[in-house]
């Protein structure tokens, strides 16, 4: 690739930065906005924390919360409902991948027309969306920052994967102290998930030596301070590392996009309501292994990044390396090694590798995969 | 396989892709709506050109240089619906006619008509048309690739259709046609419009030719009583009568229209001029929708003539009774009197002169021939007679009277003057009815002059030839008519002599027989210097019928 692009947001980072929210959308000329979130992040506070941001901008506001794990199109349809019927103008989403997902899919459904599933695929959208900000708690899905949102379609029971530069978020807040509420589960998965991100996006065909310095940083970020994260809620030095871990493979994933792990991740999401980051970190280590031989030095270097000293290995042996990294990594944090464990069987495969080559993750995937290959590699991983 | 991905990647990592800007989505909206803007500015400019009173020429001349300034096109032509067939009605330019101006258009297989049934615009290229539709061939003739039919019709009706041709090879854009379809709208409208302006036009026209056509005078009058309307035959009157004669016309109709709005119902009134014209002046109340008067209309008529036919008429049926009345009282009396004249003369030849009853005898004799001569001239004036027209001479029927009257005359002591003209030419008519005439002027004369008891009485006749017609004047220095009873002694029965004397029928028969020779009788009287009656006739009566009253 000759020319890249590289496309963000504006970035707001650091402690205490989601007191930002307010003046932020009034900077971005709204006059009334719709929030739109979920049960979980509003248990944990962050929702009214960002309604009395909205109350001391003197900013009108509408809340959306109908939300689950996995969300689903008909989410979808009901906010943008709400968008319209309270006539906002502007969107912020609060919350992790699955509240920032449907806030991007509301503000198409409200100014574009149609169902969802009209947009799924790559640069669908016809009209520009009304001004986005994404207020990241979890560290993971790098949905704040990303062009891409994951929704379920519920009738075919499919992760469609919308794709288009309108989907970057206008701004992005990432505050660190929003971590402190998550549990250890939700930060080993969502780590896991950045690990991916980073993982996919350094040996994405489509990386360029921009993305490459968000992968690696990420990945080196993720390699010290996701342990300590999982360990400690209030480990201030370990989330905010992790966030911005999840910032930078958010951006890099974002503009190199990803790879097979998140390409089967989608199609097993889009069935089973699984835990993204956790699908993602089982699959990844057997998605590496079948990717080295695409890019043995790009492995090389991020066992380097994870902190292994790879000077005596050959290019093989960091490889292995760093997948035995991922998987320890896995291990250490809880997190299932086979997808057998989390509810998949045998009789499943076939589907969802059906499903999972055609998603848009799979063009960039290092190496070519078949439906015999890939099918191969899930029954590894089973 | 290869290119596709690499296509993808360059999508998904946005080299060939932007976020969507609403700065850019602005830019094009506003430009939209400039171009949306010049189209209506266009529509109204071209609506606003269009007059009711144009012709359907005018509006589509109109129409085509206006649209040439927003949409390309080599050729354009227009069809309207007239009594159920679509007809070419012009082209643009004018050198592409491929059918004659007139032309209907056969219905089957036809796009034009299915755009017009369908209501619909119908597009098609002409190198590779979706059907063989009939002026496919005509229209390629003209070189033209692509064309556009676009329906014109309103709510109720289809009106025509337009057919837009390009030459040149380039895409119909949906605006074009999005804004082709309103002209269109506009266009039908106006159409309509200009149609049914022409047809309460040509009614309003109608009923103002009828208007005018009508000879009395018309006045339409508003509830203020003022004068609305008037037709030509009012103009006419005023410009050709006295200013006293127009004031009484509009001091009688003023006071009439105001009594039909008081009472709702016609007036009539007969006016008297000047001139001795005489007028009938209806009002008639007009009625709205709510049965309300909101206006009166004034008639005029001009019935002298019709009244003087009246009179006449009246006379014609009292000389009429009288006739018969003379005729059975003669029939009776010529019985006895033939038995009194028989015997009288019976008895005459049985005594000679010297003989007494000789004298009683021959008066019985001569007083029953005299009688007989007065049945004889009952009869002539119940014209049991029948005359036929024929060619005479007036001098010829003057000297047959003057023979008959001659004895009269001079055992009156008058002096008869002749002054005949020589030359004149013969004249067409029954001469014993001019030569009755004669008579009686010259009786009259008599009669005027019988008076006179110390002065030379004096009856001078003369005849002369004056415009195509013949005169025979009977002058008398006798005592005269007064002026108040000129008009009247036309008159039947008018008369001022003793009842043994006369019957007053003279002049009332004189003129009845110069009418139907085409002629009259004229009159100058000055009361102790005597008149003047003339006789005209013309040398070429109008009609040449047999008379028999």
């Amino acid at each position: 690739m000759n020319i890249s692009k590289f496309v963000t947001p504006e970035i707001i980072f650091g402690k205490n930065s989601i007191k930002q929210a307010g003046e932020a959308c009034l900077r971005l000329g709204a006059k009334k906005v719709l929030i739109v979130s979920d049960q979980g992040v509003a248990a944990a506070g962050w929702l009214d924390k960002v309604v009395n941001l909205c109350k001391e901008s003197c900013l009108p506001f509408a809340i959306y919360t109908d939300i689950t794990i996995d969300p689903k199109d008909t989410e979808v349809i009901s906010g943008s409902r709400s968008y319209i019927e309270n006539e906002c103008d502007a969107i912020i989403g609060v919350g992790g991948g699955s509240a920032l997902d449907v806030a991007k899919a509301i503000a198409i459904v409200a100014t574009n027309g149609g169902e969802i599933k009209d947009y799924e695929g790559i640069d669908k959208i016809v009209h520009p969306l009304p001004p986005m900000i994404m207020i990241m708690t979890t560290a993971g899905s790098g949905s704040e920052v990303s062009q891409f949102s994951v929704i379920v379609d519920s009738i075919r029971k499919k992760k469609m994967t919308i794709i288009s530069k309108s989907l970057v978020p206008d701004i992005a807040i990432i505050d660190p102290l929003t971590l402190m509420t998550k549990d250890s589960s939700l930060t080993a998965a969502t780590g896991m998930d950045v690990l991916t991100h980073a993982i996919e996006a350094y040996v994405s065909i489509a990386a360029t030596p921009l993305t490459d310095v968000q992968a690696k940083n990420a990945l080196s970020l993720v390699a010290t301070y996701l342990r300590p994260s999982v360990a400690s809620k209030t480990n201030e030095e370990a989330k905010e590392a992790m966030a911005m871990a999840s910032l930078q493979a958010g951006l890099a994933f974002s503009n190199a996009i990803l790879g097979a792990a998140h390409a089967i991740s989608h199609a097993i999401g889009g069935r089973f309501p699984l835990p993204h980051g956790e699908i993602n970190a089982i699959l990844l280590p057997y998605v590496m292994d079948f990717n080295f031989i695409a890019a043995p030095k790009r492995f090389k270097d991020m066992a380097e990044c994870m902190g292994i000293d790879t000077r005596a290995f050959t290019q093989r042996e960091a490889g292995s390396a760093a997948i035995q990294y991922v998987k320890e990594l896995s291990a250490d944090i809880g997190i299932p090694k086979q997808l057998r464990e989390v509810g998949i069987s045998q009789e499943m495969i076939a589907s969802i590798c059906q499903t999972a080559l055609e998603d848009a993750c799979m063009i960039t995937n290092p190496r070519d995969m078949n439906l015999e290959q890939m099918k191969q590699l899930l029954h590894q991983v089973l | 396989m290869l290119e596709d991905k690499n296509e993808m990647i360059a999508l998904l990592t946005g080299v060939e892709s932007s976020k969507k800007s609403y700065y850019t989505e602005l830019k094009k909206t506003v430009d939209m709506l400039q171009k949306k803007n010049m189209q209506l500015e266009i529509i109204n400019e071209v609506m606003k050109s269009i007059k009711i009173d144009m012709t359907l020429e005018e509006i589509l001349n109109n129409m085509v240089d206006k649209l040439k300034n927003i949409i390309q096109f080599d050729r354009l032509s227009f069809f309207l619906l007239q009594n159920v067939r679509l007809t070419l009605i012009n082209v643009f330019p004018g050198n592409t006619f491929t059918i004659e101006r007139g032309i209907d258009l056969p219905r089957d297989n036809s796009l034009y008509w299915m755009a017009l049934t369908k209501r619909q615009v119908m597009f098609q290229q002409l190198e590779y048309p979706t059907w063989n539709f009939n002026e496919l061939e005509l229209l390629r003739n003209l070189k033209l690739t692509s064309i556009l039919v676009v329906p014109i019709y309103s709510k109720n009706k289809e009106i025509g259709v337009i057919c837009i041709g390009r030459c040149f090879l380039e895409h119909w854009h949906s605006d074009d046609i999005a804004f082709l379809e309103q002209l269109a709208d506009h266009l039908a409208v106006s159409i309509e419009n200009t149609q049914l302006y022409n047809e309460v036009l040509r009614s309003k026209q109608e009923w103002e030719n009828t208007f005018k056509a009508v000879d009395d005078m018309i006045i339409i009058f508003d509830k203020h009583v003022n004068v609305i309307q008037m037709n030509d035959s009012v103009r006419h009157f005023l410009k050709t009568h006295h200013h006293k004669d127009n004031l009484l016309l509009e001091q009688h109709y003023k006071r009439l229209a105001n009594k039909t709005f008081q009472t709702e119902k016609t007036s009539y009134k007969e006016i008297h001029f000047e001139d001795q014209s005489t007028f009938e002046l209806y009002t008639y109340p007009v009625y709205n929708s709510k049965n309300i008067v909101y206006g009166v209309i004034a008639c005029v008529k001009d019935v002298t003539e019709k009244r003087k036919m009246e009179v006449q008429l009246l006379h014609s049926g009292k000389l009429a009774a009288i006739g018969e009345m003379a005729a059975g009282v003669a029939h009776e009396l010529n019985s006895p009197l033939t038995a009194i004249l028989g015997n009288s003369q019976l008895l005459l030849r049985n005594v000679t002169d010297e003989d007494d009853s000789f004298t009683l005898l021959r008066d019985i004799k001569t007083c029953g021939v005299r009688c007989k001569d007065i049945i004889k001239s009952l009869l002539a004036f119940s014209r049991q007679e029948e005359y036929t027209f024929q060619s005479f001479h007036i001098n010829d029927a003057v000297k047959q009277v003057l023979n008959l009257l001659k004895y009269q005359l001079e055992k009156n002591q008058i002096t008869v003057i002749t002054n005949l003209h020589e030359d004149l030419p013969m004249i067409e008519g029954s001469q014993q009815q001019i030569e009755q005439i004669i008579i009686n002027l010259l009786l009259n004369a008599k009669d005027a002059v019988e008076v006179l008891v110390n002065d030379d009485k004096e009856i001078e006749i003369m005849t002369s030839l004056e415009n195509q017609s013949v005169k025979v004047s009977v002058r008398d220095n006798g005592i005269g008519i007064e002026q108040e009873r000129l008009s009247k002694i036309f008159h039947p029965f008018h008369t001022t002599k003793e009842a043994e004397k006369g019957t007053g029928l003279g002049l009332s028969v004189s003129i009845g027989i110069a009418k139907t020779h085409g002629g009259s009788i004229d009159v100058k009287s000055e009361v102790n210097k005597g008149s003047t009656f003339q006789l005209v006739l013309p040398l070429q009566p109008l009609t040449k019928t047999e008379v028999s009253v």
